[in-house]
């Protein structure tokens, strides 16, 4: 596996984990304040995160095709 | 205001952690994803250039050779320019694919570096809001979660049932500002709280009258502002405890109250301090319900808070009340308050534990030290335990918590010792803390360097320390 699947699969990890421990906040936390919390700075980091997730498979496609091509010029 | 509605503390704590973990987890992956996309651009440019350099060849190959050999030439020559161009377009599509990425992953660092942290402050906020003002259910085992705490917006909410009524904030942060006050003069168990309450900064306190033999409280105020009623303990009540301000057991003004007591065993005053509330709140009557009691021990510089149950009409005390402890025992603490921690928690470690500006440390002795240096415990693995520190034990510690807390807060995350916060808790308050000796205007750390300069580099501006009296220094040096 490659640095970069590595570090795909290891922000994938760290992602999901903290969502798992958000999702596990919001079973004890109900109200204005968490709704507060989650609409200014929850959203906003998920927001981030589907985009860099997104595009770092697009990067992981492009990466991984050039060093394909380049093996086989070889 | 809105109802508040929290079941777990811990969560929320736990939660602030691993949203700094993620954070420094995230800055790390996304340097390692940076890394990956400069070797595959090296990779590719290495690339370029060699098929560069055999289209030069195969050209070169093309002109010299014979009709034969041209032929071999021509096909090589397409070869390496195919090649080289599909090269040059996989560069492109890495570069675009990586901007694109290096477009949202920049946005991403930038949230969290600048708003992660105020994330983290906000959570931070509500915990120490909610910690401050919930009744707390199991003192025993040091400072627990309370099960749903539901903030009701009604003075006098059933505090057994978890409920924190609206006013009680705003009362501990007045008996916050109270000992603030108290503690910050130079003169401090002489101060007249009278003075303070009356007059200056709490201009709408009034003193009630109150028979001091009655109820062991020998001076009652009360505000309009507030459904608060401060009270201060009388001497007789003081006395009962073996060590006081009139002296140890047996000593001529501790057998003074005895026979006090003797004479009169059914008065109120020899009732522990919540009863003798909820029977001087019965008695005198109120216009409105107080629903917190700050009681305030003068002669032993110590304020506490209750809080009223409508449930049986009792009154709990906070364990991790507002405490301030200027005690014979540990004549230095008094100087903390007045520092930079204003309220000063009494210490889960015997000793004079202290919270010790990192300005006010001889960094001279305790030299340079470099990541290299730390190899009892790595520099990685001190960063996060400091983290840890910061986040979770400290404010927790400062709250009342004590090792055992923290003992079961690893274990509900089967969390280990070398993993656990209880390893952390030892290290800063337990039997490996930091030591120091106090030389001069400096303190001299003889046990902690790692952490102190780890602490600095992280920002701290102070640590608790067990602090050696310099008293006791120059006895140990004759």
């Amino acid at each position: 596996m490659s640095g970069l699947n590595d570090a795909i699969s290891q922000l994938e990890t760290d992602w999901n984990a903290l969502v798992r421990h958000w999702e596990e906040v919001k079973q004890v936390w109900d109200d204005e304040v968490r709704r507060e919390f989650e609409q200014k700075y929850w959203e906003e980091l998920k927001s981030h995160m589907t985009k860099v997730r997104r595009e770092l498979e697009h990067l992981q496609v492009a990466i991984d095709g050039a060093k394909r091509r380049i093996n086989e010029m070889r | 205001m809105p109802p508040a509605r929290v079941k777990s503390i811990d969560k929320l704590e736990e939660f602030r952690v691993h949203l700094i973990r993620f954070k420094a987890q995230t800055l790390q992956t996304l340097d390692v994803v940076e890394l990956e996309i400069r070797c595959t651009l090296d990779l590719l440019q290495e690339q370029m250039d060699y098929w560069r350099r055999e289209v030069l060849r195969g050209r070169e190959m093309l002109n010299r050779g014979s009709e034969e050999s041209r032929s071999t030439a021509r096909l090589y020559l397409d070869r390496a320019d195919a090649n080289l161009s599909e090269v040059m377009k996989w560069i492109r599509l890495v570069l675009k694919q990586a901007e694109e990425y290096r477009r949202q992953a920049r946005q991403l660092k930038a949230w969290l570096e600048d708003e992660l942290p105020k994330a983290d402050a906000f959570l931070e906020r509500k915990i120490d809001t909610l910690q401050r003002y919930v009744s707390i259910e199991a003192p025993s085992s040091g400072y627990a979660t309370v099960s749903p705490i539901v903030a009701s917006g009604a003075f006098a909410a059933p505090v057994g049932q978890a409920g924190v009524n609206e006013a009680l904030p705003a009362a501990v942060e007045f008996a916050r500002r109270l000992v603030n006050d108290i503690c910050g003069k130079p003169d401090a168990t002489r101060t007249d709280l009278a003075g303070h309450l009356i007059s200056g900064a709490y201009p709408n306190f009034q003193e009630r009258p109150v028979d001091a033999s009655k109820y062991g409280f020998h001076r009652v105020f009360t505000t309009s502002d507030l459904p608060i009623i401060v009270l201060e303990e009388s001497n007789l009540t003081a006395t009962e405890s073996s060590s006081t301000w009139r002296g140890e057991r047996e000593a001529p003004g501790w057998i003074e109250t005895r026979v006090e007591k003797k004479e009169s065993p059914m008065s109120t005053q020899w009732l522990p301090t919540d009863k003798r509330i909820a029977s001087l709140v019965k008695d005198v009557g109120f216009d409105y319900s107080p629903a917190v009691a700050v009681v305030i021990d003068r002669e032993r510089s110590r304020v506490n808070l209750y809080v009223h149950s409508v449930d049986g009409d009792t009154w709990q005390l906070l364990p991790q009340a507002v405490v301030s402890t200027e005690s014979p025992q540990t004549p230095s603490l008094l100087a903390s308050t007045q520092s930079e921690t204003p309220i000063l928690q009494s210490a889960p470690t015997s000793g004079l534990f202290q919270d010790i500006p990192l300005d006010q440390v001889d960094w001279d002795d305790v030299g340079k030290l470099t990541p290299a240096d730390y190899q009892k415990v790595s520099y990685e693995e001190m960063k996060e335990g400091l983290r840890k520190f910061i986040h979770v034990v400290r404010p927790a510690v400062e709250r009342g918590a004590t090792a055992d807390y923290f003992d079961q807060m690893d274990q509900a995350q089967g969390l280990d010792y070398h993993n656990g916060y209880r390893r952390i808790y030892d290290a800063f308050y337990g039997s490996t803390c930091i030591k120091a000796e106090k030389v001069g205007g400096k303190y001299r750390v003889t046990g902690g360097r790692h952490r102190l300069t780890l602490a600095r580099e992280l920002g701290l501006t102070s640590l608790p320390m067990r602090v050696v009296a310099k008293e006791k220094q120059d006895v140990r040096a004759e």
